[in-house]
């Protein structure tokens, strides 16, 4: 709230109403004066001209030789110089046609004019104003025309001095009369209004002090009347002010509590929204995209400030996802459907985005709604499931469907014609139990992935005489490979400490490699089955002279259902899940599986597994 | 129609089929893939073709596109053996003419069936 200003009245102020006061009585007095002297000198004028018009006048028609002086006689006009009646009168002259001074009489000082006669009649009877040389006086002249027996003998002029503006001694108590009045009339009115003042005078001092301490509290002060009245109306007003004021205040902390309690949820939900793992769109109920977290940058390639402010067109290119966020702005309250877009952003295409729309419902009203949360989820890793699982399922149907194949034309065969020779029996018998064994070892590899990878194969370990183990993994394996012309070599050492293994897992692990070791290896190649021991760890070898893995292959094939593309492996049965499996087995052991090939010449696989007195030192 | 080439790269099925026509009275060829398939038909045109589809190096589906480019006035039949669920190989063999699919596993019985009916056509 600004501060406002009050203006109080200051003492200088106070003493300047009183200088003024007593200017505008001065003035007051004077002009009355002025206008009292005034009248009075044009009263005075005015007499002077009526009686000089007069008076010349009745001189003129006087007979002429009355005017002039003679013997013992002074004539009428000499007499009026000694007329102390008239303090006015300053000359009279009697002058020829030709305004030649035949007799006058003056007062002393008064050099009387020269004036030259009217020519024209009309002027002969007449007034003028004259300024007497050497002087600043100035004289009012009345000239009238001496006639006898109608013939102009000359002109008879009189002179008055023209009364002075001004001052004169004898005024002076007069004005004081006027003036001593006034002035005490004034000096009353002062002091009263002084007096009326000091209560306001006080009540500003006083309010000057609560604006100064920025307090509000009740005005006394010593008043009646009026004053009395606007004091009381002025405490109360106060009073509500104050009253407003802290209602106000008090409307104000609450507005700000609620307004940092609005912010920090706000920054609540806006964190929330940016931790999400989706790029999310707020759209509101105008369909413009009011929030955007920074996910977008990631998922979409496109930048926060680009999706506020630019069109969706701009910063998407997918078609099918460019229709349905329009849809959705230009009628974001009603356009939702249960559908979802996916689509592949342009900087990454092997990335697959699920854009879906939920309409944002108040919370308190089911009907209203404040706009739309738009979601893209990078449902690329659900996708690879899906399709791994897929892929799974038909890898599993396909190595199924093979071995039972096979059994069906078996079985049926025997029912037949071609069933009832000896020999065909004895091969269907060799074939069906071959192609069960291959079922069997199907599924038992199936079972044991996913239990692993399911985490709820437990490990049964125990100690383990592995040179036994190998010999009777090779030995089987030897007896039940009768197809191929291969040659069978084992070379383990003579002693071998045992081993702290799930026996049953190892074999199978081995077991495996040595398939495959068979599988892939020429007609009349040689299969090795090796293991060294040294002091902390026994490696395990299984060796064959065949095919060969390429390099670029060597990291592949122990993925699950991974077969080579080429037709050498092709042509042999299989299903891809051996390695698959023997890898996970040895690494549940802390073991590592690894091989070494080249194309052509053969393959060895190592499995290298910590021995138990290397596992007890660890554990110890 | 005495002459089959049987392309299928599982032993197991060639043999059983094999010995089944064999004592049917049918002269049988057999080819372990597509290409030596179509080498053997670059000597002898067969009376009827039998082929699996997975298969190393030419696959059946390759085989009979290729059959169909090289030998548009072919008049010999081919059986395809498909499984049930395998739909989109079953709407390729569909579109070609002369071309009939077997369903795996096979069965001897409906396989010389389906070759006695073809002959009776034939005959007719």
């Amino acid at each position: 709230m600004s501060e406002v200003k009050m203006k109080t009245m200051s003492p200088w102020m106070s003493q300047r109403f009183g200088f003024v006061m007593i200017v505008s009585s001065l003035l007051t007095v004077c002009a009355i004066i002025y206008v009292l002297f005034n009248h009075q000198h044009k009263l005075q004028i005015n007499q002077i001209r009526s009686q000089g018009l007069e008076l010349v006048r009745l001189l003129s028609e006087m007979p002429y030789q009355q005017l002039l002086p003679s013997q013992g006689h002074r004539g009428s006009l000499e007499l009026m110089k000694y007329n102390k009646n008239d303090p006015n009168f300053a000359y009279g002259a009697i002058v020829d046609t030709d305004g030649a001074l035949i007799t006058s009489a003056a007062n002393s000082g008064i050099l009387i004019p020269k004036l030259s006669p009217p020519a024209d009649p009309s002027n002969w009877l007449a007034e003028k104003r004259l300024n007497l040389e050497h002087t600043d006086k100035s004289i009012i002249e009345f000239h009238a025309p001496l006639l006898e027996h109608g013939e102009l003998l000359g002109y008879l002029r009189l002179g008055f001095h023209e009364p002075k503006f001004g001052l004169k001694s004898e005024q002076i108590p007069f004005l004081a009369s006027i003036s001593l009045p006034i002035f005490l009339i004034v000096a009353l009115m002062l002091f009263l209004v002084k007096r009326e003042i000091q209560p306001l005078k006080t009540a500003g001092e006083k309010i000057d002090e609560l604006v100064d301490q920025g307090n509000f509290s009740d005005i006394e002060i010593n008043a009646s009347g009026e004053l009395s009245d606007f004091m009381h109306k002025f405490n109360e007003f106060v009073c509500l002010a104050q009253n407003r004021i802290s209602s106000l205040e008090s409307n104000k902390n609450d507005l700000e509590a609620s307004s940092k309690l609005l912010t920090y949820k706000q920054s609540k939900i806006e964190s929330v929204l940016q931790a999400l793992p989706e790029a999310v769109l707020v759209l509101d109920e105008s369909g413009t995209v009011g929030f955007v977290n920074s996910k977008v940058s990631s998922l979409l390639g496109v930048s926060v400030d680009t999706v506020l402010k630019d069109d969706v067109s701009k910063w998407c290119t997918d078609t099918n996802a460019i229709n349905y966020i329009n849809k959705i702005k230009k009628n974001p309250t009603s356009n939702y459907t249960a559908e979802s877009i996916v689509f592949s952003p342009d900087h990454s295409p092997e990335k697959q985005i699920t854009l879906k729309a939920y309409p944002l419902f108040s919370p308190k009203e089911n009907n209203f709604v404040y706009g739309t949360l738009i979601l893209f989820h990078d449902s690329t890793q659900e996708m690879m499931a899906k399709n791994a699982r897929g892929e799974f399922v038909a890898h599993v149907a396909h190595e199924l469907k093979t071995p039972l194949n096979v059994l069906s034309m078996y079985s049926e065969s025997l029912l037949r014609k071609e069933g009832q020779s000896e020999e065909f029996r004895i091969e269907a018998a060799n074939v069906i139990h071959d192609e069960v064994e291959r079922l069997s070892m199907l599924i038992n590899n199936l079972l044991s992935i996913t239990k692993i990878e399911m985490g709820s194969l437990k490990l049964e370990r125990q100690h383990v005489k592995v040179r036994d183990l190998l010999e009777d993994i090779f030995e089987t394996i030897k007896r039940n490979e009768r197809t191929k012309d291969v040659h069978f070599e084992i070379d383990l050492p003579r002693e071998m400490s045992p081993l702290y293994v799930d026996k049953d897992l190892l074999r199978i692990a081995i077991n495996n490699l040595l398939t495959n070791a068979i599988k892939y290896c020429n007609e009349k190649g040689v299969v090795t089955l090796a293991a060294e021991e040294s002091d902390n760890t026994v490696k395990i070898r299984v060796r064959d002279t065949g095919i060969g893995i390429s390099n670029e292959e060597q990291d592949l094939i122990f993925g699950k259902f991974y077969r080579s593309q080429s037709e050498q492996v092709r042509s042999r049965t299989g299903h891809g899940l051996g390695l698959s499996l023997a890898k996970d087995i040895i690494q549940m052991h802390q073991g590592v599986i690894t091989v070494q090939s080249e194309v052509d010449q053969g393959s060895e696989f190592t499995i290298t597994i910590e021995n138990t007195s290397s596992m007890l030192e660890r554990a110890v | 129609m005495r002459n089959i080439l049987i392309v299928e790269d599982e032993p197991h099925v060639v043999r059983v089929m094999q010995l089944a026509l064999e004592n049917n009275g049918y002269e049988v060829g057999v080819a372990n893939n597509g290409v030596q398939a179509l080498e053997i038909m670059e000597k002898e045109i067969p009376d009827l073709l039998i082929t699996d589809i997975n298969m190393p190096r030419m696959n059946g589906e390759t085989l009979c596109r290729k059959i169909e480019e090289d030998m548009p006035n072919r008049t010999f039949p081919i059986l395809v053996l498909t499984s049930k669920t395998e739909i989109e190989h079953r709407e390729w063999t569909n579109k070609m003419e002369n071309t009939y699919f077997l369903e795996k596993p096979v069965s001897i019985r409906k396989l010389l069936k389906m070759l006695e009916e073809h002959k009776n056509q034939t005959k007719q």
